[in-house]
């Protein structure tokens, strides 16, 4: 496996805790027991995916395998680790953490990108993070207007926030950094590395992003933690 | 492209990414207010401000309590 | 089995606060319909307000938003219901866990709720922390004899398998009212309302959205649901009861995407609590929304048809 013991960070975990707030705790319990992975519903998919591993790597400071690692991405997020673990470590809240700090190194923005428009288009224009809008064919044909079944339910015809509503979580949002921060993930710009070309390399330069987090390069992952074998090879 | 993370990481060590991470939550769970902050609240409070009449006068209730909190910044105390 | 002491202490208020979930109310909203009326048949008057939001917990745990956004945005939601004194309860695994915990968090962090509580004031709110946050299934189980006080429509001969999900139980390892290996409190209400409950292997599987999963790695999500979806065919039931809307959409929308791709042939009616005791109570046929529903139609009139409309 590649790892370099003389490159681990072995005191970033004890001095993150005080930082995360609560959010992240006791890792350092961690009895390596392996029961989180045991009946992980990603791990059983693909083997590759390992929380037992991955707690290992946080606490012994290997902090670049996790960070560039396509498996932190694929947590199920069913805190089903946290609840069969005997130490009662949170990890799924590990997994949230992680994924904003490979975020700030420049990983995984592919993968946020593909989420923004809940955000931007839904949440915040409505305040209700699911549109009633029906992109498969087949479930249109099937269901007809979502509207009419509302109405024969006696509800009213479209659920509406009001406006009061929409304005206060836009502003929690605007102060918060919220907006920003959605805006710089919009307007990402992803290249296919694959299929560079002189023109494509040309783009390929740092994009800044508001002075707070600094200048990133949105970059590839790597499977870090075994060949991939469940699912297609990109997850 | 590189072939692994190692290599994709080239000289950095470990070390190097742990302080931008931590630098990074500081940053993020920092409740301090300096000016720089505060300033940038202001296009968002606006927005909601002109949003409604109710919304104008609840932002108004709120602005002696901001007071303290534009001076501190400020002063820089 | 669960845990009784826990049961008894969840109040039993005149009036709760309905969180409406945003799967519900535009992809499903039989379940806003029926968990609202349920409630009211069982002596809870339902309130809502449509000053509520999104809980916020998709674009939070999808990495859009980052923890210090969305605590203002919980803050917010709840206040809403503290306003009118109110306890609040929701319908999704997902809301129960992301209000809870950070809820939680902020009564046990003094800085980070009087830094929320700036942003409320500025809109003329307030969050006190004093409000609790239900799951709907958490008070059915809570007020199981007024259901079976209720029951007009049995479910009789109705076999229902259950799928419990994995926010509450998992998430609410001390807190959930019963035990995430061996959970049985929607047996019960199942039991109550007449039906006949069919056990099948991937009982306690997680449904395989994955969160954002099914968005981003839809491959691994879609191998995951198969496994589950397979085990729920071996069983045959007439309907799989769920409780939570995202759960549902998931496990409903995918068996159709696999028989579109000849990779099956999924027909299992998914049914959410909140349906299945509105069922058991008489409810109107339109209040279910069955409508709405992608897969098992012919077999969810088909047990209209044995029960009675």
């Amino acid at each position: 496996m590649l790892e370099q013991v003389k490159d681990w960070d072995d005191d970033f975990y004890e001095r993150w805790k005080p930082i995360a707030m609560g959010f992240v705790n006791e890792a350092e319990r961690c009895l390596q027991c392996g029961k989180c992975t045991g009946q992980c519903p990603a791990a059983a998919v693909t083997p590759g995916y390992n929380p037992r591993k991955l707690i290992r790597d946080l606490i012994d400071g290997n902090i670049k395998r996790i960070l560039s690692s396509v498996e932190l991405w694929q947590c199920f997020f069913c805190s089903g680790c946290y609840s069969t673990c005997p130490m009662d470590i949170n990890f799924p809240f590990f997994i949230f953490m992680l994924r904003l700090a490979a975020m700030n190194e420049g990983y995984g923005w592919e993968d946020v990108k593909q989420l923004e428009a809940y955000a931007e288009k839904d949440y915040l224009k409505d305040g209700i993070t699911v549109s009633s809008r029906e992109r498969n064919p087949f479930v249109v044909d099937t269901i007809g207007d979502i509207g009419k079944i509302r109405e024969a339910a006696g509800l009213p015809t479209k659920r509406i926030v009001s406006k009061r509503g929409v304005a206060e979580i836009n502003m929690i949002s605007d102060l918060s950094g919220m907006t920003s921060f959605m805006k710089k993930i919009g307007g990402v710009d992803l290249l296919d590395c694959t299929t560079c070309d002189d023109a494509q390399a040309k783009r390929c330069k740092t994009k800044p992003l508001p002075s707070k987090v600094g200048k990133i390069k949105t970059k590839t992952r790597f499977y870090n933690y075994g060949e991939p074998i469940g699912g297609k090879t990109n997850a | 492209m590189a072939d692994n993370y190692l290599e994709a990481y080239g000289k950095e060590t470990s070390q190097d990414a742990g302080g931008r991470t931590l630098k990074y939550f500081e940053d993020l769970f920092s409740m301090e207010m300096p000016l720089s902050r505060m300033m940038k609240m202001m296009p968002g409070m606006v927005k909601f401000m002109t949003s409604s009449k109710d919304t104008r006068e609840d932002l108004f209730k709120f602005m002696p309590q901001m007071t303290p909190m534009i001076k501190k910044a400020i002063s820089g105390k | 089995m669960p845990r009784l002491d826990k049961v008894a202490q969840i109040p039993i208020p005149k009036s709760m606060f309905m969180f409406k979930s945003c799967v519900a109310s535009n992809k499903y909203p039989g379940i806003e319909a029926c968990s609202s009326d349920t409630m009211r048949i069982l002596g809870i008057e339902p309130v809502e307000s449509d000053e509520q939001t999104c809980c916020g917990g998709f674009v939070t745990f999808a990495n859009v938003a980052a923890p210090t956004a969305s605590m203002p945005a919980v803050a917010r939601n709840l206040s809403l219901a503290e306003e009118k004194g109110l306890d609040t309860c929701v319908v999704c695994n997902g809301c129960w866990t992301f209000l809870n915990e950070f809820g939680h968090f902020m009564n046990h962090n003094e800085e980070v709720k009087s830094s929320v509580n700036m942003m409320l004031n500025m809109m003329g709110k307030e969050y006190k922390g004093s409000g609790s946050v239900y799951h709907i299934a958490e008070m059915y189980y809570r007020l199981k004899e007024e259901i079976r006080e209720n029951v007009k429509r049995p479910l009789k001969g109705i076999k229902v398998a259950t799928h419990y999900g994995c926010h509450y139980l998992g998430g609410g390892k001390y807190t959930a009212i019963d035990d995430a290996q061996m959970p049985s409190y929607l047996e019960e209400i199942i039991e109550i309302s007449g039906g006949e409950v069919v056990p099948y292997t991937a009982n306690r599987e997680c449904c395989g959205t994955g969160f954002t999963q099914v968005i981003n790695g839809k491959d691994l999500s879609l191998e995951h649901t198969k496994v589950k979806l397979d085990s729920v065919k071996e069983a045959d039931p007439d309907i799989l009861v769920v409780q939570c809307p995202y759960c549902h959409s998931q496990l409903d929308r995918i068996q159709q995407q696999f028989n579109f791709r000849n990779d099956g042939d999924y027909q299992t009616p998914i049914l959410h609590i909140a349906q299945l005791v509105g069922m058991g109570m008489g409810l109107d046929v339109g209040k279910l929304g069955l409508a709405a529903h992608v897969s098992g139609r012919a077999r969810l009139e088909n047990v209209l048809d044995r029960i009675g409309r």
